[in-house]
């Protein structure tokens, strides 16, 4: 999901349809319960969740693509923030009743629907979404830890996995015939260049029955007209094509990207928050950071598990000073798939909270049931960075918070005069507060 | 020093609010990797190592970043090592070229696009504004848009390209790393004159003797927050101000009272603060923030164990030295305070800390057993204030169980005197080395016994037994740390305090032993814990594991001899004290384990 709460009714209320009045035509659709949301001290959390009120080419594509009579698989691809995570909602509410359960392969790494940041994941869901505008964690039926917010540092690795989670979910649901499930695949926005690229790879590997092109007004930004993966004029599945819900003409691609690291941080915060027991209130990330602070972790035998680095080379007398504070997936080395390459299914994410090198232990702080963990020998190192509210809480500050820190040239350095040391400037100021 | 200073934040080298996630775990890891590659002896491959393993983290500075790759291409540029032959050099003057391009194009973006992106203004433009040598900027141009540029300008341009570097960023980040220590003596010599005068400050009106008090508070706070930034800098900056040396007293020998603490008030002049002063302000430091003395405390006692190392001789009094001496005061002054601030209900004795409680100035209850444990194990047990001050936290625990048992154990109860102890020194030792490899004996035949139990139940419920019943460890590979106190994530619980330790993070290896030792935080447990293994530590105080050496198989007791001599290095076997070796010690831990399993 990528528009922020607030601004949904708006945009879609703003959007110039040449249909009928959205509201006219489709039954608007309201999420019943808002959902707790996450618990960012800064962000107040918007009170009531304003209504997603459906634009008619998005219920009526829902309507043409639930009444097929085949089961289809259907692939939603379109440029960034132009709403492939809330479609793919809708469309598995909808398809829901008739089918019963439905697969949900998740290819955004950056922003997965039901997966923490990192993931490519397989699920099978079978209860309807309650709150379309907010992503929900739920367990996956099969993941892999691909370890980055984007598939570019690993175009391979990150397509070989994909298609292993696909090959799974044909041999498991489509083959059978006791029970064939269809399949939404919701794909990342990354549209250009290599993103391209690898956005028709995709599509040529999973052959969907349908494809839904979600199209924003700002015409070059969209994906190419037509059938652009196939070569010829083959038979190609089903095209969509929709409209994007908003119609952001004014999509600063700074502001977005900031949009996603505070949303990886908040799906982060959500997920190892699963790790205290419902009864027990963790409401503020300033409560969480301490109770996190406080859990007693699991302990590991340095002997009992290896440590794998997914995207860098580091040098084995540092493995400890790379991975102390940081966050891990957590696989198991058995059960990998069987072609070359692959990576292992992962079970979930771990933090390393900390290392005692004398007497060989890790300490990990992770939400994976016990009985799940005992057979995890592998940490898998990525580059995902530990949520910054997850480390200072008064009284128990991380010691990779550090203050004074002068690695940028700040606003501050360019308009003073007389500078001989530009990064020396800013004083008192915080610097995180600048990246937020 | 002004007293605005106590209330704001100090101005350069003071600590700023804002808190940026950074790769290296402390300042002083920094200024290693600063050292390495900048300093007149570099060692640029310890340097590069580290900075590989701060790129893994997935926060590394641009700068910093830099730097690591202009190091690297450097080193395998046959110009910068004048002939030193080496093995990895580049020879192509065209893939050096492409080398040096790349980093000063990263150089270049990196520091300016966001700026760039952010004013509009060019690149060019904003290189002049801060100071950016403009042949850089041409190189990114040229680099990117035209021919490569000549090798021999590369050249110049990563010299001036590193020089920036050094002297924008890695110069002027030292200076502004925070000086805890100088924020915190400034704001302790304030405090120190306040309290010079505080005499004639009683006989002075009212409205006076209220600012100072004010003053005095506001200080109190200022070193509170600075408490909360850097815990465990502000704890050892305050155990520097007490005056522990004193070498002048025992050279004068002049001073008697070595139980008081008294002794260095008027030993150091120069001094501003006396001990006493100290005392005062860790006194009203500790009722808002207890765990600042738990904090002294570990820190006084691994000075202890360094005494002790540093000592070498394990004679009856190791506590010669007026230093040690008065660092073991210092114990029973903390720890009089400790029971102090508990029985005021400040530090909240507790059977666990729950995930969620509000109560930060609770410690739970095995932290007391650990650290009377740790007190068992040094080896100047026989030191009156450390003994009383191990009675005190047996008087803490309130476990009458324990508190009897413990009171049996000699060294608790009963002074001797130097030559008394010398000569049970000698007899133990004289007696004693036949015994040890009896006690050996018996080991081995436990084990074998063991095995022997251990075969029968593999031929009685075949593997699935085995597996359930005699190798639980083994099967849990995962498994929830006992007794954890709270502590931030990066760093780990101390084994006997409960304050917050940042681990050394070496890779403990023989071979490697030259790459991973070196400055910064370091646990002195594995040295110093012979004893304490006899032990369980995650069991509760009533139950009698302090005195687990006393009960563990190879030695069956009776009772306890009188004894008060040092511990360490013996071992009481048959009801003697023997004299036992590491190695000794090591093999019969091995053994021991396979007991108690």
């Amino acid at each position: 999901m990528r528009q922020s709460r607030r601004t949904v009714r708006q945009k879609l209320d703003s959007s110039p349809s040449p249909a009928p009045r959205a509201t006219d035509a489709a039954s608007p659709m309201s999420s019943p319960s808002p959902s707790p949301r996450s618990p960012g001290s800064a962000s107040p959390p918007p009170t009531p969740a304003p209504a997603v009120i459906v634009p008619p080419d998005w219920a009526s594509a829902n309507a043409f693509i639930s009444s097929e009579l085949s089961t289809p698989v259907v692939l939603v691809c379109g440029p960034t923030n132009c709403g492939k995570s809330t479609f793919s909602r809708l469309l598995l509410n909808s398809l829901l009743p008739r089918h019963g359960r439905v697969g949900y392969l998740d290819t955004d790494v950056g922003q997965p629907e039901f997966s923490p940041p990192g993931c490519l994941s397989l699920h099978v869901v079978d209860e309807a979404i309650a709150d379309l505008q907010n992503p929900v964690l739920r367990q996956a039926e099969r993941c892999f830890f691909f370890g980055d917010t984007s598939s570019k540092r690993d175009p391979e690795t990150y397509l070989n996995s994909l298609f292993l989670l696909y090959t799974y979910f044909v041999e498991k649901y489509q083959c059978t015939g006791s029970e064939v499930l269809p399949l939404i695949v919701n794909t990342p926005g990354w549209v250009k260049g290599t993103g391209f690229d690898m956005l028709v790879e995709m599509l040529r590997y999973i052959c969907p029955t349908i494809v839904v092109q979600i199209r924003t007004r700002r015409q070059r930004k969209n994906l190419p007209d037509g059938m652009f993966w196939l070569d010829d004029e083959q038979m190609g599945p089903k095209v969509i094509k929709i409209d994007a819900a908003c119609h952001d003409s004014l999509s600063i691609s700074s502001l977005k990207r900031k949009d996603g690291g505070g949303m990886r941080e908040r799906r982060l915060v959500e997920y190892f928050k699963q790790c205290f027991s419902s009864d027990i209130s963790v409401a503020t990330n300033k409560e969480l950071a301490y109770a996190l602070a406080s859990l007693p972790p699991y302990e590991v035998l340095f002997s009992d598990v290896k440590v794998i680095h997914l995207h860098c080379e580091v040098p084995r007398t540092e493995i400890w000073r790379s991975l102390n504070a940081t966050i891990v997936g957590l696989a198991i080395s058995s059960d990998t798939p069987e072609t070359a390459h692959a990576i292992p299914w992962c079970v979930g994410l771990g933090i390393v909270r900390g290392i005692d090198v004398q007497r060989g232990l890790l300490y990990v702080i992770t939400p994976v049931p016990v009985e799940r963990l005992q057979s995890v020998d592998l940490l898998l190192q990525g580059l995902i960075l530990i949520p910054r509210s997850l480390l200072q809480v008064k009284g128990c500050v991380s010691p990779y918070m550090s203050t004074n820190v002068r690695d940028k040239i700040t606003a501050k350095d360019l308009y003073a005069k007389n500078l001989n040391s530009p990064l020396v400037r800013e004083n008192g100021k915080s610097d995180s507060e600048a990246d937020m | 020093m002004e007293a605005e200073e106590t209330g704001g934040a100090g101005g350069a080298g003071g600590h700023s609010t804002g808190r940026k996630l950074v790769p290296w775990s402390s300042w002083a890891e920094w200024q290693f990797v600063r050292d390495a590659i900048f300093s007149p002896y570099p060692d640029h491959a310890a340097a590069l190592r580290r900075i590989a393993a701060w790129r893994s983290r997935g926060c590394l500075p641009i700068p910093v970043d830099v730097t690591a790759s202009l190091v690297e291409i450097m080193l395998r540029d046959p110009f910068f090592r004048n002939g030193v032959p080496s093995e990895d050099k580049v020879e192509s003057e065209q893939m050096l070229s492409m080398l040096y391009t790349m980093g000063i194009m990263r150089l270049v973006n990196g520091l300016l696009e966001n700026p760039h992106k952010e004013t509009g203004r060019s690149l060019s433009e904003l290189a002049v504004t801060v100071g950016v040598p403009r042949i850089l900027v041409d190189i990114r141009h040229e680099g990117s848009h035209r021919d490569l540029p000549s090798l021999r300008l590369l050249h110049l341009a990563a010299i001036k390209a590193f020089d920036w570097l050094k002297c924008n960023y890695w110069d002027s980040q030292t200076k502004a790393i925070p000086d805890t220590r100088l924020e915190l003596s400034s704001i302790l010599h304030v405090m120190a004159k306040f309290m010079k005068g505080k005499d004639s400050e009683n006989a002075k009106p009212g409205s006076k003797r209220k600012r100072s008090q004010k003053l005095m508070s506001d200080s109190i706070k200022y070193v509170r927050r600075l408490y909360y930034t850097c815990p465990s800098e502000v704890v050892s900056v305050l155990l520097e101000f007490f005056v522990l040396d004193a070498p002048e007293i025992s050279e004068t020998g002049d001073m008697h009272q070595t139980d008081s603490l008294d002794v260095n008030h008027s030993s150091d002049v120069q001094n501003e603060l006396s001990n006493g002063d100290m005392e005062t302000i860790i006194e009203k430091l500790s009722e808002k923030e207890p765990r600042v003395l738990l904090g002294i405390l570990k820190l006084v006692i691994e000075m202890i164990e360094s005494l002790e190392i540093k000592g070498e001789s394990y004679a009856c009094l190791p506590a010669e030295s007026s230093k040690m001496k008065n660092v073991c005061s210092l114990v029973l002054w903390i720890v009089t305070n400790i029971k102090e601030l508990k029985d005021s209900g400040r530090i909240g004795l507790v059977e666990e800390i729950g995930v969620l409680s509000s109560d930060r100035n609770a410690v739970p209850s095995f932290c007391l057993a650990k650290l009377l444990q740790k007190f068992l194990s040094l080896s100047i047990i026989g030191e009156k204030c450390i003994t009383d001050a191990a009675l005190l936290l047996i008087e803490m625990a309130d476990n009458n169980n324990v508190k009897e048992k413990l009171r049996k154990l000699p060294v608790l109860s009963l002074q001797r005197s130097h030559k008394d102890c010398t000569i049970l020194e000698s007899r133990i030792i004289s007696s004693g080395q036949g015994s040890v490899e009896s006690a050996t004996e018996k080991l081995e035949m436990f084990k074998l016994q063991l095995r022997k139990s251990e075969n029968a139940c593999l031929a009685e419920n075949g593997p699935k037994g085995l597996f359930s019943a005699s190798m639980p460890e083994k099967h849990n590979r995962w498994s929830i740390a006992k007794s954890w106190t709270p502590c931030p994530l990066g760093m780990i619980p101390c084994s006997y305090s409960s304050t917050a330790v940042l681990p050394a993070l070496g890779v403990i290896d023989c071979e490697l032993k030259d790459d991973t030792i070196e400055h910064g935080t370091f646990e002195h447990d594995g040295q110093t814990e012979t004893f304490a293994y006899y032990s369980q530590p995650e069991k509760q105080l009533d139950d009698v594991n302090i005195l687990e050496i006393s009960r563990s198989p190879p030695c069956e007791i009776s009772d306890l001899p009188e004894l008060t001599s040092p511990l360490r290095g013996k071992l009481l076997v048959g009801g003697l004290w023997k004299k036992v070796t590491e190695e000794e010690l090591l093999s019969m831990k091995s053994n021991m384990k396979i007991l108690l399993c």
